[in-house]
C-alpha cells in the first residue's frame, strides 16, 4: 500500500485503519474521494455526474477528472489481480505485514475467499 | 444536455488517445483469440451490467450458490460469457475453485489471461467515459487475421493461479520491488500486458506522472477502489 510510503515521504501520519472503515485517514479531500470512488465502483453515473457537478465548489474540475482517472484505472487493475490469485511480492509482504493486519486487508486473501464463498 | 453538465471538465488528450488505440486493438486478432471474439468480449462487457443472474449472484452470500444462464446477446460461448460476467459483476469474490472449473471446461490459461486483459481494459475505458459523461468509443469492426498462438515460455510459477512473467526483480530504495507482481500477472500473454498497460499507465504510474493530485491523494483513491473490489493484492 503506497499510501503509507507517501505518508513517510511527506512526513505525514495517516490512519490507515480508516481505509476499510468510515474513520478519517487524514488525506486532503478524502470525503470527496470516498463518494467519487463509491459511485464509480457502482457505475451510478447519474449520481456521480451530480456529485462531480456539486463538488466543483470544493475541488477543481481538473482534480476531479484526475481522481476519476485513478479510480477507474484501479477498478480495472484489481480485476486482473483478483482473477489471477496474485500473491504479494515477497518484499512487499515483508514490508507491509503490520500494515496489512491493522488495515484489515488480510481479510481479502484468496484462501480466505475460497473458504468463505465455496 | 445532461441534468448536471460536466462537459466543461478538462480532458487529458493522452488518455483519449490511449483509449482510442486500445479500443481499435479489439478489432485485431490477438495471441490466442480471433478478432471477432475480441470484439464480442468488448460488447459483452458493455451489456453484462444488465444480467439478472449476475445481480442474483451479487446479492447472494456466496455468488456460487446461484446457478443459471447469463443474459448474453453476443453469441460468445457460455464459458467465455461466464468469465466476462464474473469479472464485470462479481470479481471481488473469485476463487481458485472457480478458476479451476474454467480450465476444466477447456479454456487454456493463455486464453483465460487474454480474456481477463480484454475485460479489465474495457472496464477502465468505459468506466472513465461513463464517469465523466463521455460517449463510449464504439466497438471496432473485426478485421480478421489469425491469432499468433505464440506461447511465452519466460514465465514462472510464483504462487498465483497462473504462471507469471519471469524476470529478475530488484528492490527499489523503498524496499518495494521495481517491477511489482501485478505487472507480471499476465506474463503468459505479453500482448495482453502491453494492451492493458497502454491504458493503465495513461491514468496512473508508480513514478511521477501528469496529475493535479498529490501522491497521497492518488494512493488514497487507489486503495479505496481496491477495498471496494476486495483486492488483497
Amino acid at each position: 500500500m503506497l499510501l503509507r510510503r507517501s505518508g513517510e515521504a511527506s512526513e505525514k501520519d495517516y490512519d490507515l485503519a480508516g481505509m476499510l472503515t468510515e474513520s478519517p485517514v487524514g488525506v486532503e479531500g478524502e470525503a470527496v474521494f470516498d463518494r467519487l470512488v463509491q459511485l464509480t465502483y457502482e457505475e451510478s453515473y447519474d449520481a456521480l455526474h451530480q456529485f462531480l457537478f456539486e463538488s466543483k465548489q470544493t475541488m477543481s474540475p481538473e482534480k476531479l477528472v484526475d481522481a476519476v482517472a485513478i479510480a477507474t484505472a484501479f477498478n480495472g487493475i484489481t480485476k486482473v489481480a483478483n482473477a489471477s490469485g496474485l500473491p504479494l511480492d515477497q518484499a512487499t509482504e515483508e514490508t507491509t505485514k503490520k500494515l496489512r493486519m491493522s488495515s484489515g486487508i488480510n481479510e481479502f486473501a484468496d484462501d480466505l475467499k475460497s473458504d468463505r464463498y465455496n | 444536455m445532461p441534468r448536471y453538465d460536466i462537459s466543461d471538465f478538462p480532458r487529458r488528450s493522452h488518455i483519449d488517445i490511449a483509449h482510442e488505440a486500445a479500443i481499435t486493438a479489439y478489432g485485431k486478432a490477438g495471441t490466442w483469440l480471433d478478432s471477432r471474439t475480441r470484439v464480442k468480449i468488448l460488447e459483452e462487457v458493455r451489456s453484462a451490467k444488465d444480467c439478472p443472474l449476475c445481480l442474483e449472484q451479487r446479492r447472494s452470500l456466496s455468488p456460487y450458490a446461484k446457478e443459471g444462464e447469463h443474459l448474453s446477446q453476443t453469441g460468445l460461448d457460455p464459458i467465455t460469457v461466464e468469465i466476462v460476467h464474473r469479472l464485470c459483476n462479481n470479481a471481488d469474490r473469485l476463487t481458485y475453485r472457480w478458476f479451476e472449473s474454467i480450465l476444466a471446461q477447456g479454456v487454456s490459461a493463455e486464453q483465460y489471461v487474454e480474456i481477463v486483459g480484454l475485460v479489465a481494459t474495457a472496464i477502465i475505458i468505459d468506466g472513465f467515459a461513463g464517469a465523466l459523461g463521455y460517449q463510449t468509443i464504439p466497438a471496432p469492426r473485426a478485421q480478421g487475421g489469425v491469432p499468433t498462438r505464440k506461447a511465452n515460455d519466460k514465465v514462472v510459477e510464483a504462487g498465483a493461479w497462473i504462471p507469471i512473467m519471469d524476470i529478475e526483480n530488484e528492490a527499489t530504495e523503498t524496499g518495494l520491488p521495481k517491477i511489482p507482481n501485478i505487472f507480471r500477472a499476465m506474463g503468459l500473454v505479453p500482448e495482453s500486458v502491453r494492451h492493458f498497460f497502454s491504458v493503465m499507465s495513461s491514468q496512473y504510474s508508480l513514478t511521477p506522472f501528469d496529475t493535479s493530485l498529490d501522491r497521497s491523494q492518488v494512493e488514497y483513491i487507489a486503495s479505496k477502489m481496491s477495498s471496494h473490489n476486495q483486492c488483497f493484492y
